[in-house]
Parts: C-alpha cells; sequence; structure tokens
C-alpha cells in the first residue's frame, strides 16, 4: 500500500530510538479500527503517527488535533468499513479521550497497492520521528501541546492518481 | 421518470461491492450487486499442504477469520475421512458460537442501527420518559435517567462542538426514519453499551484462539490446546470459569438489550416486514457438531425450497451426500473463463475482463439443485423450526408476542421473509448461539472430568488423490470449503462464503441473486439519499472482501457515493 505504510515504519524507528522505557506503550494498530478502542480508552497522552493527505509536499510531517479530523464516514455497508477514525469518535462520544493527544502525519506521495515507501516519504521520516520525540519529551517534563489546530478539509482531498 | 442510483463504497483496503439500482416512480424496478474486488486465496492455495490450508483461509478476511479456519481443517478432514477428539470439537464451538455472537451484536448496533435510529434526534429526547419506555421494555438495569442524561450530553457536547465525526455522513432528519426522540437516545445508549459487551465475545475467542482476530490453535486432526484442569500453564479451570461468566453477561444484554432493541425498532417501522423479501430457496447447515464424527448436532439445518415447490431437507453431517452432490458455482455473468453451473471440486478461477458484455462482477453464482439460495440467519433459523427446533421455536413465540403487544396486531409468520425478519431471526439465533456457548463450555468440562483430555490425533496423508468438503454455519450463513488433495498438496482449493451466495449476480439461467430479488419494489424517498436501500443490504450483514474472488485498486476514498453512472453494469 505504498506511503500507507509511513506511520508504521515512523513507529518502528521512533520505538527503536526511546526503548522500552515503561512509560510508552507502542501499537501497531493494523486495520483494527473500533477493537483498539480498549488501548485508547482513558489515556494520559495519545500520540498517533500515520500517513495523512494534508495537501503538503510528499514526506512533508504536520501536526494535527486527532479529534477534529473531517470525518469521511458516511453509512457503512459492511464491518470491513469501521475504522481508526470512528474510534476515535466514539473515544469522544464515551467521554474517555486522553487528557492530551496529537496526530503527526507524513505527506504520502502514493498509496499504489504493493509499492514500498516513495524515496520522499523515506527521505521524510527523520523528521517525523523527530518530532513525535519532542513531543512525547515535552509531554513528560509536563508540557500541554497545542491541540487546537484542525486539519483543513480544503486542503485535505484525496491524493490525485 | 426512470432514474438510476449506485451505490459504490469503494473504501481504501476492500473496495467490495457496487449496488446499481434502477428506480422509476419512487421504487426500484431492476437492481444489480457487483463484487469489485478478486480474492485469489484459491490460487495461492495451490501446490500448497493442506495442513496450513486453515491459516491461509481465515486470512481471507479480518472479520469473519475463525470461520474460514475452522471450515477448512474441516474439510481437510473430510477429505481424509478422519473424526477428531470430542475436546476439540467442543473448544472449536465455543470459538464458533462466541464468534457468532459477537458479530451479530455488532452488526446489529454498529452496522444497521443507524439505519433505523435518528442520532440528532436522541437530542431532543427526554431522559426521563425514555428510561420508563426503557423499564416497560425488559429489566436491564443500565437504562437509568442519569445514565442517558449522561450519553445525551456528551451527544450535544459533540454536535455543540462540530465533532460528529463518526455520526456524519448519516441521514439525518431523512422522512424514512421515524423513531420517537426517547427510542432514538435509548438506541445510541445501548451502541455504547454494545462497544463493551462484544469485547467479552472476542476475549473468549482469545482465551482458546491464542488471539482474534486469526485464532492459532487449530490443526488438521484436533486443536493445540493442551488441557489439564489443574495446571496452570494448560486450559484450566481458572479460564472455564472466566468463559463462564462472560458467556452470562453476553446473554443478559442478547435478551434484555438486543433482542428488545429489534423488537422495538420493527414495531415502529412495520411495512419492512413486507419488504426485502427474495422470494428463493433458503439454505443452511447444521452445526454446533456433538460427536467426533460429526454426525449430531445441537442446532439443525438444512435445504428449503422456494415455498410451494417441494419440502424441507435437512442436511445431517459432515459427509452429507445430498449436500456434496448440490452445490454448484456458475460464472456466466462474472468476470472469469467458462460458463455454465460447475461442481466446486472441478471448477477453475480464471480471471479473464475481456469477455462477452453482461458480466458485471467478481461474485461468482453459486446454486444449490441450479437454483439461487437465500443463506444468513434467516435461513438457519428458517431450518431450525422446519426441523421442529423447540429453543428456537420458544424464541420466536414469545418475540412475536412481544412484538404483537407493541404494534397492537398479529404479526404473520411469512412475515419473517422481510428485511426487518433477517435482523428478528439473526437476534434469536444470538440468543441460541449463546446457549450454545455456554453448553459447549459444559460439555468440554463434563468430558475432561472423564479423564479424557485428549485434543489432537495425528493425521497422515495417502499417496493417492483423494477429495472432501467442509461447511460451517457462518454469523453471515452457510460457509463450504472444497479441497482436492494429491500426494498430501493440495491441487485445487475452492471457498465459496455466505456473502457469494447473497450477493450473486445473476445465474446461467439469468436468474437475479438474493441482493438484486429483494430490491426489487423498495421504494425510495430521496434518489440523493437511498437509504431504504441500505436498510434490505444491510439486513444481509454483507461481507464482501469474503465473496470476492482479484484486487481492482482503483478507488481511495471510503465515501459512500452515489452518483448517475453513465454505464448500466453488464450493459
Amino acid at each position: 500500500m505504498g506511503d500507507d505504510g509511513a506511520g508504521l515504519a515512523a513507529l518502528a524507528r521512533l520505538k527503536e530510538e526511546l526503548g522500552q522505557n515503561g512509560r510508552f506503550d507502542f501499537l501497531d494498530g493494523g486495520t483494527q479500527g473500533v477493537y483498539l478502542l480498549p488501548y485508547l480508552e482513558d489515556r494520559e497522552c495519545l500520540l498517533i503517527l500515520d500517513a495523512v493527505d494534508f495537501g503538503g509536499v510528499p514526506g512533508e510531517t504536520g501536526e494535527f488535533n486527532p479529534f477534529l479530523l473531517p470525518s469521511g464516514v458516511g453509512p457503512r455497508l459492511s464491518p470491513h468499513q469501521a475504522g481508526f477514525e470512528e474510534a476515535l469518535g466514539l473515544l469522544d462520544l464515551l467521554g474517555r479521550v486522553p487528557k492530551r493527544a496529537v496526530l503527526v502525519g507524513i505527506q504520502p506521495k502514493s498509496l499504489d497497492f504493493g509499492e514500498p515507501l516513495s524515496e520522499e516519504v523515506l527521505m521524510g521520516l527523520p523528521r517525523a520521528v523527530e518530532k513525535s520525540k519532542n513531543i512525547l519529551r515535552g509531554w513528560l517534563e509536563g508540557k500541554e501541546w497545542g491541540l487546537s489546530r484542525p486539519l483543513d478539509p480544503d486542503r485535505a482531498k484525496p491524493p490525485a492518481r | 421518470m426512470s432514474q438510476r442510483i449506485v451505490i459504490d463504497p469503494v473504501t481504501r483496503i476492500e473496495g467490495h461491492l457496487r449496488i446499481e439500482c434502477t428506480t422509476d416512480g419512487g421504487h426500484v424496478t431492476e437492481a444489480r450487486a457487483s463484487g469489485q474486488m478478486f480474492r485469489g486465496i484459491e490460487t495461492i492455495l495451490r501446490g500448497r499442504d493442506p495442513r496450513e490450508a486453515w491459516i491461509f483461509t481465515q486470512r481471507i478476511c479480518g472479520v469473519c477469520t475463525t470461520v474460514h479456519a475452522i471450515a477448512s481443517v474441516r474439510a481437510v478432514e473430510n477429505a481424509l475421512k478422519i473424526e477428531i477428539p470430542e475436546n476439540a470439537q467442543h473448544i472449536r464451538n465455543i470459538i464458533t458460537a462466541a464468534h457468532a455472537v459477537h458479530d451479530h451484536i455488532v452488526h446489529f448496533y454498529h452496522l444497521s442501527a443507524l439505519d433505523w435510529v435518528d442520532v440528532t434526534q436522541a437530542l431532543k429526547a427526554d431522559p426521563i420518559e425514555a428510561e420508563r419506555i426503557a423499564y416497560s421494555l425488559s429489566e436491564w438495569p443500565f437504562n437509568g435517567r442519569a445514565h442517558l442524561k449522561g450519553v445525551q450530553d456528551r451527544l450535544k457536547g459533540l454536535v455543540e462542538s462540530g465533532r460528529l465525526g463518526i455520526f456524519s455522513g448519516g441521514y439525518w432528519g431523512h422522512p424514512a426514519m421515524r423513531l420517537e426522540p426517547e427510542v432514538n437516545l435509548l438506541a445510541v445508549a445501548h451502541y455504547l453499551q454494545a462497544l463493551d459487551v462484544q469485547r467479552k465475545a472476542n476475549q473468549i475467542v482469545a482465551i482458546l484462539g491464542g488471539k482474534t482476530p486469526h485464532i492459532q490453535n487449530l490443526a488438521v486432526g484436533g486443536v493445540a490446546n493442551p488441557l489439564n484442569l489443574e495446571d496452570q500453564s494448560a486450559f484450566n479451570m481458572e479460564r472455564i470459569a472466566l468463559m463462564k461468566t462472560l458467556a452470562e453477561d453476553l446473554g443478559n444484554f442478547i435478551d434484555q438489550v438486543y433482542i428488545p432493541d429489534v423488537l422495538v425498532i420493527a414495531a415502529r417501522y412495520p411495512e419492512w416486514f413486507n419488504l426485502g423479501k427474495t422470494g428463493m430457496a433458503f439454505l443452511s447447515v447444521p452445526e454446533m457438531p456433538l460427536d467426533s464424527k460429526g454426525t449430531a448436532f445441537a442446532m439443525p439445518g438444512g435445504y428449503l425450497p422456494k415455498s410451494g415447490q417441494a419440502s424441507f431437507q435437512p442436511i445431517t453431517s459432515f459427509q452429507d451426500a445430498f449436500f456434496e452432490e448440490n452445490v454448484k458455482e456458475a460464472v456466466d455473468h462474472s468476470w472469469y473463463r467458462g460458463r455454465g453451473p460447475v461442481h466446486p471440486y472441478k471448477e477453475e478461477t480464471e480471471p479473464d475482463l475481456n469477455q462477452d458484455k453482461g458480466r458485471y462482477s467478481w461474485i461468482k453464482s453459486p446454486t444449490f439443485q441450479g437454483k439461487p439460495a437465500e443463506v444468513g440467519p434467516l435461513a438457519h433459523f428458517k431450518a431450525m423450526l422446519e426441523a421442529g427446533h423447540e429453543p428456537a421455536k420458544r424464541r420466536l413465540d414469545k418475540a412475536l408476542g412481544f412484538a404483537q403487544a407493541l404494534l397492537g396486531k398479529d404479526i404473520p409468520l411469512e412475515a419473517l421473509d422481510s428485511t426487518l425478519g433477517r435482523h428478528l431471526a439473526r437476534s434469536l439465533r444470538c440468543s441460541l448461539m449463546n446457549e450454545e456457548l455456554g453448553r459447549s463450555i459444559d460439555l468440554l468440562i463434563a468430558n475432561l472430568a472423564k479423564g479424557d483430555t485428549r485434543s489432537f490425533d495425528p493425521p497422515t496423508f495417502p499417496k493417492g488423490e483423494i477429495q472432501g468438503f467442509g461447511f460451517l454455519e457462518a454469523p453471515r450463513g452457510m460457509l463450504s470449503h472444497w479441497v482436492i488433495i494429491k500426494g498430501g498438496k493440495i491441487q485445487n482449493y475452492q471457498v465459496i462464503a455466505p456473502t457469494t451466495w447473497n450477493a450473486a449476480p445473476r445465474n446461467t439461467e439469468g436468474e437475479p441473486g438474493p441482493y438484486e430479488a429483494s430490491l426489487v419494489g423498495t421504494p425510495i424517498a430521496d434518489d440523493q439519499k437511498p437509504l431504504e436501500i441500505l436498510r434490505t443490504i444491510h439486513s444481509f450483514d454483507p461481507c464482501l472482501a469474503c465473496s470476492v474472488h482479484l484486487i481492482k485498486a482503483d478507488g481511495t476514498d471510503s465515501h459512500l457515493r452515489i452518483r448517475p453512472t453513465p454505464e448500466p453494469l453488464g450493459g
């Protein structure tokens, strides 16, 4: 799925650099959608790493409030369509959102089947990892992190093919 | 004026089902269902060791995983003509039942309830009145005004801050939405409670399967669970006790929340007892085998031909010849080489897009005795009634009595063949499955108490060619796997998933598949928001990743696209 794996690649590096220090849990959410709720409820802090099409340059990193994403979920036909954004929405409705949350998004170049990460996204990974580390360090020091910036829906068009 | 409506959700990972309807005068006059994705698992399996086929087949899907695993080992065991230890049968049954309970609850609350429930209307509800309605329906303790007020306040918070997120894009304010605000509020509260409850069913699957989705404890010849009631590291009494508690919690939710909710919705939308009928044969298989050979079952199944044509014919064992002989698949309207009905042992799955017009789906068209058939909880429930299964009949009588009291008029038995009937049958089957879940745990304990701790008999493979089939009555209906093994390697493999039956395109005779037939006559209030089509399609519980054979990677968004189309399907 090409650059769709950007978040996972960044997670692997972040995990390697920070190690298991007992203060963070790292989780590959796969495509489990709402079944990730038990891992998300009542957390102190939540940092999400994922490919996000925010209209940037491929490989660019952006920070967003995960609870203010424009929702693309309409009526669904099958359980395969209950995604991660639904899990976040339900967390909100259950009143169990984390105290602090950030989505670190990496602008993908291509989401085609079977392709590895694009050169641009590979080059951009260290920046995403650095940004994530800074946010996590800040949280450990008790800093609030600006959560108010929503993802601009007008810039978030699906990538051209 | 005639108008075409297309519903084509192309999700990023699993672009699957496309429904195309022609409407005239506010009603659907013709419908076509098309799978937009090729599966390919059968091709991957050729040449592999049949003992590992189940690991691949359960990857067909991320939702109905366990059923593809169990059907696969059943098929290989059938080819080998072997029995499995009784403990293994009970452990597989516990997984089958817990998976079914999970699936039915999630389907109703998280995938289809919002077809009937207008979330935004819940904001107008009076929590005290909602509490009164709730206690008139059931004794469920979590329907108090304070709880309901809390749900309403959080919902209000989301709406006011513009974060309706998950619920945006719903058909709010649609003229076909008719529940009073209080019932909408109850439904939203139960939607959230169901999130907690469904975990309990998944926990049972994980206790035995090691993890879920994609269990790890199966083997051709039994299961890989070490059994020792006193050993801390084996499957022991403590884990059995935990499973019992979880099953009891699930039972309370099903009987006190799920079934009453289905009945209240049914009472508010009674015309949907007359819509969505396929008018076809129903096919199901027996489930929950009680002996090591698969000749006695806790739940009956069988073939119920189109009404008035012939009588019910039960399917009674894992070796049932009537079943084995009568399943065929046609590809006359699908993107594969060939035509005409072919038996699954002889089938090829050769994709070919460059053929004559009139082909419009990656889904094949299965038939039983040459006829299309509806599968699913309704088919299974009807077979249980035909076979005189008392627990099914008892539940139906109680439910219909309850619905009639709410509605103030009789609901005839034929009303089951409908959009609402599918939901009702699913909820009642969920309750039956949960009862069987508890019973399977007891049977396992009883057998272990006799001193039998066997869970696996290693299989041996002959040199020549053998063939076999395995079936399973899965949450979405009858699933079958077919395998030909030569010299210990898979020569041919075919999966016929429940959604293949229901979402089938036209067959060799040009007869429509169940989705296609069920939609004709459906009223459409708003061409731009075809909620009514979704109601009926949802009632079947589609799972398209299971029933389509190539990935057509041409979709990127996850929106439900509703638009006029220049080219009709199958043109």
